[in-house]
């Protein structure tokens, strides 16, 4: 051991997976340690063996896994060289783990404090009461309100953000000295993201635990972490101080990552993204020495034919490429662009001329129970035997919403999730009925058609959905998926189709024999390619992307990015952008709106929503995204307490007053806040502004 | 750009020719076995079924009778391969009916979320409710006996089971996004229940419907067992086992040889069904991924 104060150390571990197409190197050489009170990230796209090291320490790896070579020691000892009675004893006491997602991990059926005080029990041997007893100091100690009451309640009865904190609490039970978190933020909103991460930051300090913080989020892990290990491929490339590793990458991998991210700084808006080319190598065939030489543009000949090592550069850092000190200051946007024919996005000069191509005007969608059994329930309700029956809740999704979006122009759609974005989007493309409101497409009302005078609407308005993986239908070929929009509006024929075919798959650059392949032999970032093209084969003018880069990496979001813009100016295409992402939408979008619980609360030009005045909704939102770019925010951090779906309903008064932190007073209580809009058409729902004119 | 530039070599990714799954290979032989010795079963068949060797009861399996013989001194093997008929097309006709019927309903109402749901499978709630054994004893008690009219009582008593679960996965496609986007480009209910959904509940409906034509063999066993299936002295495999069960001790091979054929044709059209599930699956085929 080289460090008293190391508390963990990976040193050297190698891993291979047997499969059937023989031996997968998972992991080679990975090495680094974690201190007491400090927070390590480990950073990677999907597939880059991230998981596989935290389930490595865990021992929770199956039986097809071997770890080849190398050590994983835990308090001077090699874990892997204790009895299973020892190693059982650690893991779980004094290494746990926090997983992904929240609405998984706890089990449905039992209540949460038996899953808190379960490890307690295990390990610690407590009584069943004496367990419970400190499971409510664990909740209360994670930030959790009323925790005597929490203990009682099932998971479902929680939002995510508490589900998250209770895993925590889980995981902190037998005071650990090591705490794994596999993406543990991915699965939440970004206003919750801020509070968990905060609760961490909280954690590692006053309980000097460590902590490996697994996630692909780059931002987060500069927002928590001191060091970062970055691995790709199963290998380290480049581990160092946070602050120095996405200040100045030095590996090529880095700085493409970190150039390939969209930046709510106001001067990255006009700039293209500088996606990295390719995708993650074959895991049974990988590249000769450096693993990440087919996608490096930086490439010389030296790479492939030389073993590339980890080494330490000047500032203390370790980097897995021979280039690194001599080109550290090269960075990627620098390179030649391959797409210099791309004109400059010209976004401020935007001017929607036209009247909306597609128009909601005041539009409504209620759902309510379903099902025979639950109205006649609701119906007994009614009677006065039965009136303690609840009758079951009408949830007003969309509330009077009214937006216009122009040709040509991109509407980003923000918000927490739950707050009725896709089920506007879906509205406005007629998948879902609405409920009350007009809807206008090029100036006709199409909200009440019947499906078979909605030809020429279906047509011109596509949407591309969120999940790769389902947005395609696994049983059919690329070529039948993509053709099939054209024949059903009788688009083109035959020979042609073909051809039609070839060009579609081409304009969102992929190879023209892919129409021969079926979905489940595509990257994640092809399949939504094929998703794009499927949207586009109808030559529409209007897409909805629901979501539509938020499940895939950073490296090929960039590239969907670029693409989705290219298209637009290529083919003037409106789009109605949804994500929960607001750097990613700031960077695509015209016009921002602000959606919280089924209302806008704030609309207006990209620049204008970004800076004040904001609705106080805004402003929360902005200052919980984790930013690169500006340190200063930490200490006018803005966060909500709760989230949008633990509130209670409020029926009158303005809708976030609960959760606001510029409530004014009684008059946000009461009063619905009208909306202020500004000369330039900036429009913000808030007593804030009223009051101050 | 970025991703023509695929390190993949691109001839490994490409769709392999269309290699049978073993399974179906292995299913398809039992099966057709089956199938053709119960066509060719009286050309087959060393001795009449119902001859009676009055010289040797109860004999064990030997040259002469290859499964033995039973109280009667009938030839066992002789009546194995006669009682294959009625056995399979009860488990063929009682499985396609409610196929035929199940199917359809199940991809209305897992589409039709709702009320036209909540109508279709209370219904199927009271259909379920029947027995199948009971409904077809009924039939027959106050009927004469016949195998369409068991096939057709077990396969209307199975229709809710095909019901549900076409239903349950028509319920989980519906989540997809690609049912989403055909909605979306406005594509006819039934393009997107045939031409979308049914090729993904295939795999699911095909397994379904294999278990259930081996339940209906072993149904229609029970049937001839309680008595209501083929009359003696015809031949059929649940009757045979059922005729055999005062020789047990002395004379196992009596119930041995039909069970041991049922087993087979089960374990035949099992694999079978597999193998089917997994030649209409292009994920499984050829071991696909890249």
């Amino acid at each position: 051991m080289t460090d008293p104060n190391n508390i963990l150390e990976v040193n050297q571990l190698s891993l291979a997976y047997d499969t059937s197409y023989g031996s997968l190197v998972a992991l080679d050489d990975v090495s680094f340690e974690i201190k007491k009170g400090e927070c390590l990230g480990l950073a990677g796209e999907s597939g880059s063996g991230k998981s596989t090291v935290a389930r490595a320490i865990l021992g929770l790896l199956g039986p097809e896994a071997t770890i080849k070579k190398g050590s994983l020691m835990y308090a001077g000892a090699d874990l892997r060289e204790l009895s299973p009675e020892e190693q059982r004893s650690i893991r779980g006491n004094k290494i746990s783990i926090v997983f992904q997602d929240p609405f998984t991990a706890l089990n449905p059926s039992l209540t949460i404090g038996a899953q808190v005080a379960e490890p307690l029990i295990f390990h610690k041997g407590m009584s069943k009461s004496e367990a419970l007893e400190k499971a409510v100091d664990l909740l209360a100690s994670v930030g959790i309100n009323r925790p005597r009451e929490i203990i009682k309640a099932y998971p479902h009865q929680l939002s995510g953000g508490m589900q998250q904190r209770v895993l925590i609490a889980t995981a902190l039970s037998c005071d650990p000295d090591i705490l794994i978190l596999d993406e543990p933020t991915t699965a939440l909103d970004v206003t919750i993201e801020a509070q968990i991460l905060d609760l961490l930051d909280e954690l590692c300090r006053t309980r000097q635990l460590g902590v490996l913080f697994v996630s692909h989020n780059l931002a987060v892990i500069n927002r928590l972490c001191e060091r970062v290990c970055i691995l790709y491929a199963g290998r380290v490339l480049e581990y160092g101080k946070s602050s120095e590793v996405f200040s100045q990458p030095r590996h090529p991998y880095t700085k493409g990552l970190i150039a390939s991210l969209a930046s709510l700084g106001s001067e990255a808006t006009n700039n293209r993204l500088t996606p990295i080319p390719g995708g993650l190598p074959d895991m049974t065939a990988l590249p000769a020495n450096c693993v990440f030489q087919p996608r490096c543009p930086f490439k010389e000949s030296k790479c492939a034919s030389e073993i590339q090592h980890l080494a330490t550069m000047d500032d203390g850092r370790t980097v897995r490429c021979w280039k690194a000190q001599k080109e550290a200051n090269l960075r990627w946007t620098d390179l030649p662009s391959d797409h210099g024919d791309v004109p400059q996005k010209q976004k401020a000069s935007f001017q929607p001329s036209e009247k909306g191509f597609i128009e909601a005007s005041n539009l409504t969608k209620t759902f309510s129970s379903e099902g025979i059994l639950s109205e006649l329930v609701a119906k007994l309700s009614k009677l006065h035997v039965f009136r303690d029956l609840q009758r079951s809740p009408h949830v007003k999704a969309v509330d009077g919403i009214s937006l216009a979006i122009a040709p040509g122009e991109v509407i980003g759609l923000v918000g927490e999730s739950g707050c009725g974005k896709s089920t506007l989007a879906r509205c406005m493309v007629r998948l879902i009925e609405t409920t009350s409101g007009e809807i206008f497409a090029e100036g006709k009302e199409i909200s009440r058609e019947p499906e078979r005078k909605l030809k020429h609407f279906r047509q011109s308005a596509q949407i591309i959905f969120q999940n790769p993986d389902s947005s395609l239908n696994p049983r059919k070929t690329v070529g039948q998926i993509i053709k099939r929009p054209m024949v059903l509006f009788g688009l083109s024929h035959n020979a042609e189709l073909d051809r039609r075919v070839s060009e579609l798959l081409e304009m969102v650059r992929l190879p023209p024999a892919y129409a021969e392949r079926y979905p489940h032999q595509l990257s994640g970032g092809e399949k939504q390619r094929v998703g794009i093209a499927r949207a586009l084969a109808t030559s529409p003018k209007f897409i909805v992307c629901d979501e539509a880069i938020s499940a895939l990496d950073v490296s090929v979001q960039a590239a969907i990015i670029n693409l989705l813009q290219d298209l637009k100016e290529k083919l003037n295409l409106s789009y109605l952008f949804i994500s929960h992402d607001l750097s990613v939408v700031a960077h695509l979008s015209n016009r921002i709106a602000v959606m919280y619980r089924g209302i806008i609360c704030e609309e207006g030009v990209v620049e204008e929503v970004l800076r004040p005045p904001f609705h106080p909704y805004t402003e929360a939102l902005l200052s919980a995204v984790p930013r690169f770019d500006d340190k200063t925010a930490e200490t006018t951090r803005i966060r909500l307490k709760g989230d949008v779906l633990a509130m209670a309903e409020t029926s009158r008064g303005c809708r976030f007053h609960p959760r606001c932190p510029r409530k004014i007073g009684k008059i946000c209580e009461e009063i619905t806040p009208p909306v202020v809009e500004s000369a330039s058409g900036h429009r913000i729902a808030c007593h804030l502004l009223t009051d101050e004119k | 750009m970025a991703e023509q530039l695929l390190n993949k070599d691109q001839t490994k990714v490409r769709p392999k020719r269309r290699r049978l799954p073993a399974n179906l290979i292995v299913g398809g032989m039992i099966a057709g076995i089956v199938v053709f010795l119960s066509f060719l079963a009286p050309l087959l068949a060393p001795y009449p079924y119902d001859q009676m060797h009055v010289e040797s009861l109860l004999q064990p399996p030997s040259a002469e009778f290859w499964f033995g013989t039973d109280e009667f001194g009938r030839d066992i093997f002789s009546r194995v391969l006669i009682g294959a008929l009625p056995s399979l097309t009860m488990g063929i006709l009682a499985t396609g009916l409610s196929l035929l019927i199940g199917v359809p309903i199940g991809l209305a109402a897992g589409y039709n979320k709702g009320r036209i749901d909540e109508i279709v499978m209370r219904t199927m709630d009271l259909i379920m409710s029947f027995p199948p054994i009971i409904l077809a004893m009924l039939i027959f008690a106050v009927t004469p006996p016949s195998i369409w009219k068991a096939a057709g009582a077990i396969g209307l008593v199975w229709v809710p089971v095909m019901v549900r679960v076409t239903r349950s996965v028509t319920l989980d496609l519906m989540q997809e996004e690609f049912i989403q986007a055909a909605r979306a480009r406005g594509e006819k209910v039934v393009y997107i229940l045939i031409f979308e959904i049914l090729p993904n509940a295939y795999p699911i409906i095909i397994v379904q419907a294999s278990i259930r034509v081996t339940l209906a063999i072993l149904l229609a066993g029970t049937l001839s067992f309680l008595g209501f299936g083929g009359q003696p002295p015809r031949s059929d495999w649940g009757l045979m086992i059922s005729e055999a069960r005062p020789f047990l001790d002395a004379a196992p091979w009596i119930a041995i040889a039909p069970g041991l054929a049922m087993s087979f044709t089960v374990i035949g059209v099992n694999l079978f069904g597999d193998g089917l599930r997994e030649l209409f699956d292009p994920r499984l085929r050829g071991r696909g991924r890249s």
